[in-house]
């Protein structure tokens, strides 16, 4: 079972190609894939974006209303995960493994890491940094890079 | 207008099919059906809304590193 990361979320809608064909291999052999509310929110970001907002106005309005459409999709499927209690145990040892380790990595990551590592899902992702130093503190945690 | 074609079946997958459409359902909207159930895209919604986005690349780009540049300006060790 899969997590994805925003920027593979992002890479899908985009159409870009690598991302593209090796989801679409993925989604064929019938595998749970997830991804988290925590990606939605940063993809909510993007709709306020006030270059899009200025250039392209309608665009925008019609996007995020078929993205609200693909989330309520998403959802049906119950494909998209948020912290439980569980995943936020998990969350205060990677914390606090990274903080003793003295390696930062962003919260966002972090929280995807926890929740891939309390459910046993492979995270993919295009960010090789931050994931690659929790991949070298835990030995539980599953990732692979796109 | 949306045009018509005609396919010959063969009476056994004539029944077939007469057993699996539902009332009120066209022979068009049985076979579209069925075919949705072998096109594993049409049972994925990210496959099915890839695209979503394709359009504006360079400002897409931008948006990415808007994404990656929130992200990273919250990091773990502003936690204590």
């Amino acid at each position: 079972m899969f997590l994805l990361d925003t920027n593979i979320v992002i890479g899908i809608l985009r159409k870009r190609e690598e991302i593209l064909e090796k989801y679409k291999k993925l989604s064929e052999k019938n595998q749970k894939i997830y991804l988290t509310t925590y990606s939605l929110s940063e993809i909510y970001l993007v709709f306020k974006d006030q270059d899009f907002k200025k250039k392209f106005p309608e665009k925008r309005k019609i996007q995020k209303k078929l993205f609200n459409k693909l989330v309520e999709l998403l959802k049906s499927q119950n494909r998209i995960i948020a912290l439980s209690i569980k995943d936020a145990k998990k969350l205060g040892d990677l914390f606090y493994i990274l903080k003793v380790n003295g390696s930062p990595i962003p919260v966002l990551d972090a929280i995807i890491g926890a929740i891939a590592i309390s459910r046993n899902l492979i995270v993919l992702t295009s960010d090789k940094n931050h994931f690659e130093t929790v991949k070298q503190l835990i030995s539980e945690f599953k990732v692979e890079f796109w | 207008m949306m045009t018509q074609k005609t396919i010959s079946l063969n009476e056994k997958t004539y029944n077939m099919l007469k057993k699996l459409k539902r009332e009120n359902e066209t022979y068009s909207d049985l076979i579209t059906r069925l075919c949705k159930l072998q096109d594993p895209s049409s049972n994925d919604p990210l496959l099915e809304y890839s695209g979503l986005f394709s359009e504006d690349p360079e400002l897409w780009d931008e948006i990415e590193k808007v994404i990656k540049d929130h992200r990273k300006s919250h990091l773990t060790s502003e936690i204590d």
